[in-house]
């Protein structure tokens, strides 16, 4: 059971186990394995219809990896389309020491901050308050109830990838930065989405095609690698016992046991007023009643006996009362505003002294290319990395 | 020249790029985004000829009197980074599709592979068809259920190029392998590998694929290219 959480709702605690978790699989060889499978999946899990379903079942099984070190964990996922900083605009809440570190290095793009800085990590040297976007055109794609349409939402999440850029930019190894996990968790969340929204469509269809495609494509093919087959390459333990992993088996998330917080009951943000706020957005006629130093039973107490409940509640404003507070308030009193909740979208849990701090000097870093490419072959990777990089990627 | 079409996270691209070169073959590999974003493209049709030239925005410049050879391992293009609305953005990424394919289609050199309308990566056809289509040819295949997909117990891969089908284990007759070569041409994919189960008595085909690992085959496989380039060699 998992709840897969925006990660701007991460609390301390949560960031900490997430990378924590993480780290250790990387320590214990299970990470690069991941890194692995997605070198291979080039024609399986991309430019094709399955590139939902694979990556579904794809992230599941990492997911599930990290929940064997702590089950506590969940892949939260990043809305790309957002700013994803605190309420003040003053801090990132993606790119932190605590989280998934900086930008990356004028110039070399080194990553040397945050829990995986020892991991040789390059990005693009992003603004850490600017995000990709390609809200609008994502919006577009799961519009359409057709599952065609929806999945060109492959190419925004091209865009982000090629945003952070450095290793997450480039698809084949895009998993060695642990980034890659935050940009499929949300794809994935941007699926089930898109089902939830469109199920009661007569003769809506999950995932298309149901045959004609590519092999491994099709509702019921079997999918690379978990099927065991050796194109591009074979990866134990499924070349010895091969599993039937099925676009058609991987839909419903539900069934596959994890859940989202925009999408799921059991995972939706909790709506929390704190008292005081509560106090401080009542209307100036109440707060004359009140004494200084209110608390939930003085509160109650002093209410004029004049005053009904449904006078009461119709007096707060609007944005106040949700619709589980308006629900409580028909069966019972202002006992309710004891209750402390947190509005959602604040953010009480960045503490001051977790600031980013980029400003360290830059460690040397030389990039780790796959060992089993000659040099010739890295170096031209490389050049004709550098080459697309430079050119303009708009008709303009 | 032999040109190279792929992405740099495509290691066969790379390889094919490296080892040729390491042949003293003159060898250039030109990424999607090169051909789409800053290229200038002139395409002259007259009575007389057809004649082209496509100039890159590094000013490489690409014309049928420089190409020899094109291995073609375009699956996709990449976005447009510009400000266009979703719809725009779709029937740019389209005609650029089209575009490109229609370039590839009218090269006089060996192309491998061609594009088709709906993917530059030639014939995208599903498991059956290519069981059907071998079956025709007269290649042994293994049977084709809708309800599950059934593994080779020892695949077994051969690699046709034009002409030429590279069997490294010898499992393959005569027939199969001129039989593939001959499928190849048919569908419009000179270059394609294929899948074999060695463990029946007659090696029976399981799949086909016309973006196949390269690096695997080796100087095989380079052998195969250059001939393509050959005067009359090749078939492509």
């Amino acid at each position: 059971m998992g709840c897969r959480k925006n990660l701007t709702r991460l609390t301390v605690a949560e960031r900490q186990a997430y990378t924590n978790a993480v780290n250790q699989l990387k320590a214990n060889g299970g990470y690069d394995r991941y890194v692995q499978q997605h070198q291979g999946a080039m024609g399986h899990g991309h430019g094709g219809p399955a590139f939902f379903p694979w990556h579904r079942e794809y992230v599941r099984r990492f997911e599930e990896d990290l929940q064997a070190i702590d089950p506590s964990v969940s892949v939260p996922y990043w809305d790309w389309t957002q700013a994803n900083v605190n309420a003040a605009g003053t801090e990132s809440l993606i790119w932190r020491d605590d989280f998934m570190g900086g930008p990356g290095q004028a110039g070399s793009g080194a990553v040397t901050t945050g829990p995986f800085a020892g991991w040789g990590l390059i990005r693009s040297g992003f603004n850490i308050f600017g995000f990709p976007g390609t809200g609008g055109t994502i919006a577009t794609f799961m519009s359409s109830p057709n599952y065609t349409t929806f999945r060109q939402v492959e190419s925004p999440h091209g865009s982000a990838h090629v945003w952070v850029g450095g290793f997450v930019g480039n698809a084949s190894i895009a998993p060695r930065d642990p980034v890659f996990w935050l940009i499929h968790s949300n794809v994935d969340r941007l699926w089930a989405e898109w089902i939830n929204t469109h199920s009661a469509t007569p003769g809506f269809q999950p995932y298309l095609p149901l045959s004609g495609a590519t092999s491994g494509h099709n509702l019921n093919d079997t999918m690379w690698p978990w099927n065991g087959t050796t194109n591009p390459f074979g990866v134990l333990p499924w070349t010895v016992a091969p599993e039937s992993i099925r676009p058609a088996d991987l839909p419903d998330h539900r069934a596959l046991d994890y859940f989202y917080d925009t999408v799921d009951p059991e995972c939706r943000p909790v709506v929390k007023f704190r008292f005081k706020e509560l106090k401080d957005r009542m209307p100036k006629e109440f707060k004359e009643l009140l004494p200084k130093e209110l608390g939930p039973k003085e509160f109650k107490e002093r209410l004029p006996k004049e005053v009904s409940r449904k006078e009461l509640k119709e007096q707060l404003p609007k944005e106040v009362v949700g619709k589980e507070l308006k629900e409580n308030l028909k069966e019972a009193g202002p006992k309710e505003f004891k209750e402390i909740r947190e509005v959602p979208g604040r953010d009480p849990f960045i503490r001051p002294d977790l600031r980013p701090d980029l400003s360290g000097a830059a460690l040397g870093f030389e990039p780790d290319f796959d060992v089993n490419l000659n040099p010739d072959i890295a170096a031209l990777a490389d050049s004709l990395t550098n080459r697309r990089g430079d050119l303009p990627h708009d008709q303009g | 020249m032999i040109y190279v079409l792929g992405e740099p996270e495509d290691v066969d691209v790379l390889w094919v790029a490296v080892a040729l070169r390491a042949r003293g073959h003159d060898v250039e590999v030109v990424l999607p985004d090169e051909l789409m974003f800053g290229s200038t493209m002139t395409y002259r049709i007259d009575s007389a000829a057809v004649t082209w030239t496509l100039r890159l925005a590094d000013g490489r410049v690409l014309d049928p009197g420089t190409v020899d050879l094109v291995v073609n391992r375009l699956s996709g293009l990449p976005p447009d980074s510009g400000d266009l609305a979703p719809r725009d953005a779709l029937f740019v990424a389209e005609e650029w599709r089209a575009a490109l394919a229609a370039w590839l289609r009218t090269l006089t050199c060996p192309v491998l592979n061609p594009p088709r309308a709906a993917s530059l990566a030639g014939p995208t056809l599903p498991e059956a068809s290519w069981r059907d289509i071998a079956h025709a040819f007269g290649i042994p295949c293994a049977p084709w259920r809708s309800d599950r997909s059934d593994l080779p117990t020892e695949p077994v891969t051969l690699t046709c190029v034009g002409d030429r089908c590279i069997d490294p284990e010898a499992i393959a007759g005569e027939h199969t392998r001129r039989a593939l070569i001959a499928v190849g041409a048919y569908v419009g994919a000179p270059l394609l590998a294929a899948t074999l189960d060695r463990a029946t008595t007659t090696p029976v085909l399981f799949g086909v694929d016309v973006f196949p690992e390269l690096r695997t085959v080796g100087d095989a496989l380079l052998d195969a290219l250059v001939h393509q380039t050959a005067p009359g060699g090749g078939g492509a």
